[in-house]
C-alpha cells in the first residue's frame, strides 16, 4: 500500500513544495538611499475637507458592508451613542469580508464535497519544512566517512473548517525515497507525524479548552513538538531529543489542551502506549514506538505538559509520561514512566534552551530473558534512561537593522541509556557530547548550519562529527 | 487503535458539517473598523479619513526605508479630531503571518508615536498569542526611527515567531507610512 501510493505522493509533494517555495520567496530588499525627504511631494486624492459638514448625521454603515461600494456615504440615523462621529472610507474592506463566508451549507448532500472544493481551498493551508545534511563521521581508530542525506522533507496540510474546528497534519518523507533493493529496505520512510482535529470547546474568544483527537505528538522536551530546522541550532537534532526522548514520538489518542490564563498552557492526552519488544540498550525506547501502524496495542499511556511563560521570551515546561508497553509475548506488561523538563529563552539576541529527561522501564529482568528458539534477549533496554543538555547562542548581528541572523552556539549534552545499570553485561557507556556551531538565517525561514560534535564515551571509542546542513520551513 | 481514531475523526467531521451552518467563517474577527475607531477615539468629536495614493517617488523612498515592497498603491489613514486639534491617527493594514493574513490596526498620537496596536482579525491556527496585552504594549511609544526587531528590540511570544514578526513589520510599515504620507506633508 505504501509503495503503491508513494510515487504519486512524492510527485504531488514535490509540486506542492515547489509551488510553496515559489509563493513564499521573499522579495529582496533594496538597500539604497534610506534617508526620507520631508519635502517630497505627495498625492492626496481626498482630504478631510471633502467630508460632510460636522452637523450632518454620521455615517454608520455596518463594517461588513463597507467592502462593496464606492458610492457616496449615506446618513444613517441609527447612531445616537456617545463617542465620535465616524466616517468610514468607502472601499475599505472590512475584516468580515476578508474572512470569507460560511461554506458549510454549500456541501451538496448528493455530490459530497465536490461543489465546495474550491471554496474550501481558501481555508486550507499548505506548509512544510525540509533539511539536507552532510555528515563527516570519524570514529576513533577508524577511517572517516561521509554521508549525504535529505534527512526530511515534510508537508503540512491544515484546514480550518470554521473558527472552532480545524485539522492539522504533517506528512514526512525521510531519507529521500522509500523502496526495497534486493529485498533489503533502504532507510527511507514515509510517515504520518501528526494528523489531528482540534475543537475549541468554549464559545466566544476563550482559548481555555480545546479537544484534540488523532495522531498527536507526545509533548515532552522541545524538539519533539517544535522541530522545524530553522528554529533549532545544530544540523542534527540533539542526542537527548533522539535517544532519551524518541523524537519524533507520536501516537494516536485524544485529549485536551488550552491556555486558561495568559502565559499558562496545559495539555493532557490519552494515547497508545509503547511496545517493549522494540526497546534496546543503545537506542532506548526508540524502536518501541507504534507509529499508529496497526501495531498491537499493549495498553494506554497518559502524557501531558504544563508550560509557563513568566515573561515574554521565556518558556518553562514540564511533561510527565505514564504508559504500558507489553510485550504481549511475555507474561508482563512493562510500565514506562518518565518526566521531562525544559526551558527556552530568547531575549535581546541571546538564546538558550535546556532539556532534562528521565524514563524508568519496569521488569527489565523479564525483558532480558531469551525465549526458546531465540538467541538474543527480548530486549536489552536499561531500567533507567537519563539525558540532559544545555545550549547557549547569541545573534552577533542582532543590533544591525536586518532580519538576517548569525548565531554561534555551544551545546553540552550528557546521556546514558543504561543509567545506574547493575548488570555489567547490559551496561552501555554514557556519552558527553559538546557541540559548537553556527547558524546563519538569511531570513527567519531558511537556515544554513555548521557544527562540530565530539562524542566522548565513558568507556570505549570516541567519535568526531562535522555536520553541514541547510533547512527551510514555510 | 487506528480504527477507533478514524471513527472518532469521522464523527467530528460529521458533527461539524452539521454545526458549520451556524458557525462563522474561519477567521476570528475581533473588531469592526467602526467599533475599534469608536473605542479608541471615544473622547474625540469626529473621525474622518485621508486617502493617499502613492507617487512613484514616495513608493521608492518608503520601500527603501522598509527594505520591503509595498503591496498597496493607496493607504487610508483615519484622523481623529476635536475642534481644530488632531487627536490621533489610525491605519488598518494586513500582513502575512505563517500562511494567512493577519489584520492589524495601528494607532498614533498627533506626533506619530504609536499609542496602540490591535489584531483586528486572525486566521492562523496558531500564534494568536500576539493579541496579548503584554506583547502589544511593547510597541507603544515607538516612532519611525525606532527599530522593531523581534527577538532583539521586541520580545517574542513562544510559538508565535512568524506572527510576532508580522506584527513588527505591520507596525513599522504603518509608522513609516504615516510619517512619509501624512505628517511630513502637511
Amino acid at each position: 500500500m505504501v509503495r503503491f501510493q508513494n510515487s504519486r505522493v512524492i510527485i504531488g509533494f514535490s509540486l506542492c513544495l515547489a509551488a510553496g517555495v515559489a509563493l513564499g520567496t521573499p522579495i529582496p530588499a533594496h538597500a539604497q538611499d534610506a534617508a526620507p525627504d520631508p519635502e517630497s511631494p505627495e498625492t492626496v486624492v481626498e482630504e478631510p475637507s471633502d467630508l460632510p459638514p460636522a452637523d450632518e448625521p454620521p455615517l454608520d454603515r455596518v463594517s461588513g458592508a463597507d467592502a462593496d461600494s464606492a458610492a457616496p456615504p449615506s446618513p444613517d440615523a441609527s447612531t445616537s451613542e456617545e463617542g465620535p462621529r465616524i466616517l468610514l472610507a468607502p472601499g475599505e474592506v472590512a475584516p468580515e469580508e476578508r474572512a470569507g463566508g460560511e461554506y458549510g451549507a454549500q456541501i451538496d448532500p448528493l455530490r459530497g464535497l465536490q461543489q465546495a472544493r474550491f471554496d474550501r481551498a481558501e481555508k486550507t493551508s499548505l506548509g512544510g519544512y525540509g533539511e539536507l545534511h552532510f555528515n563527516l563521521i570519524k570514529p576513533e581508530g577508524e577511517v572517516a566517512f561521509g554521508r549525504l542525506d535529505l534527512h526530511r522533507l515534510v508537508l503540512f496540510v491544515a484546514h480550518n473548517f470554521n473558527d472552532r474546528f480545524r485539522f492539522y497534519s504533517e506528512l514526512e518523507l525521510e531519507h529521500a525515497f522509500v523502496a526495497e533493493s534486493g529485498g533489503v529496505a533502504v532507510p527511507g520512510s514515509f510517515q504520518v507525524e501528526q494528523a489531528f482535529i482540534d475543537w475549541r470547546i468554549l464559545k466566544g474568544e476563550s482559548e481555555a479548552l480545546y479537544l484534540r483527537a488523532g495522531v498527536i505528538l507526545v509533548p515532552m522536551g522541545i524538539i519533539n513538538q517544535w522541530h522545524e530546522p530553522p528554529i533549532f541550532n545544530g544540523v542534527e537534532r540533539p542526542f537527548v531529543d533522539r535517544v532519551i526522548i524518541p523524537t519524533t514520538w507520536r501516537e494516536g489518542g485524544i485529549g485536551i489542551w488550552g491556555e486558561p490564563i495568559e502565559g499558562l498552557r496545559y495539555e493532557f492526552y490519552v494515547i497508545g502506549g509503547l511496545d517493549a519488544n522494540g526497546f534496546s540498550g543503545s537506542s532506548g525506547l526508540r524502536g518501541g514506538r507504534l507509529k499508529v501502524t496497526e501495531a498491537v496495542l499493549n495498553g494506554p499511556a497518559f502524557t501531558g505538559r504544563l508550560e509557563w511563560e513568566p515573561t515574554l521570551g521565556m518558556v518553562l515546561g514540564v511533561a510527565p509520561y505514564f504508559g504500558l508497553a507489553g510485550p504481549h509475548e511475555l507474561d508482563v506488561n512493562v510500565r514506562v514512566n518518565g518526566i521531562a523538563a525544559d526551558w527556552r529563552i530568547r531575549r535581546k539576541g541571546f538564546e538558550s534552551r535546556a532539556v532534562v529527561a528521565y524514563f524508568h522501564v519496569s521488569d527489565t529482568d523479564t525483558l532480558r530473558t531469551i525465549l526458546p528458539g531465540e538467541t538474543a534477549p527480548v530486549s536489552t533496554v536499561g531500567s533507567n534512561l537519563l539525558g540532559v543538555y544545555g545550549e547557549f547562542g547569541y545573534n552577533v548581528i542582532g543590533s544591525v537593522d536586518t532580519e538576517m541572523e548569525l548565531v554561534p552556539f555551544i551545546r553540552l549534552e550528557w546521556y546514558d541509556t543504561t543509567f545506574e545499570e547493575s548488570d555489567p553485561a547490559f551496561d552501555l557507556p554514557a556519552f558527553l557530547v559538546p557541540t559548537v556551531g553556527l547558524s546563519y538565517r538569511p531570513i527567519p525561514q531558511i537556515v544554513f548550519k555548521f557544527d562540530y560534535q565530539a562524542l566522548l564515551a565513558s568507556s570505549g571509542p570516541n567519535e568526531n562529527r562535522w555536520n553541514l546542513g541547510v533547512g527551510w520551513m514555510f | 487503535m487506528k480504527c477507533v481514531f478514524n471513527k472518532t475523526a469521522l464523527l467530528f467531521v460529521l458533527t461539524l458539517v452539521g454545526a458549520s451552518t451556524a458557525a462563522s467563517g474561519h477567521a476570528r474577527v475581533y473588531y469592526s473598523v467602526r467599533g475599534l475607531l469608536a473605542e479608541q477615539f471615544r473622547d474625540s468629536e469626529r473621525v474622518d479619513y485621508k486617502r493617499v495614493e502613492l507617487s512613484d517617488e514616495q513608493r521608492r523612498r518608503i520601500q527603501t526605508r522598509l527594505g520591503a515592497k509595498l503591496k498597496k498603491d493607496t493607504y487610508i489613514f483615519y484622523v481623529a479630531h476635536s475642534a481644530d486639534n488632531i487627536d490621533g491617527y489610525a491605519l488598518f493594514d494586513r500582513e502575512i503571518g505563517q500562511h494567512e493574513y493577519i489584520d492589524f490596526a495601528t494607532f498614533f498620537d498627533s506626533e506619530g508615536r504609536v499609542t496602540r496596536v490591535e489584531v483586528v482579525a486572525y486566521r492562523e491556527p496558531y500564534g494568536a498569542g500576539i493579541r496579548s496585552e503584554r506583547f502589544r504594549r511593547q510597541f507603544v511609544g515607538k516612532e519611525p526611527t525606532n527599530d522593531l526587531k523581534p527577538g532583539y528590540d521586541i520580545d517574542v511570544i513562544s510559538g508565535a515567531t512568524l506572527s510576532t514578526r508580522a506584527m513588527a513589520k505591520a507596525v513599522k510599515r504603518a509608522s513609516v507610512l504615516l510619517h512619509h504620507l501624512v505628517l511630513t506633508s502637511s
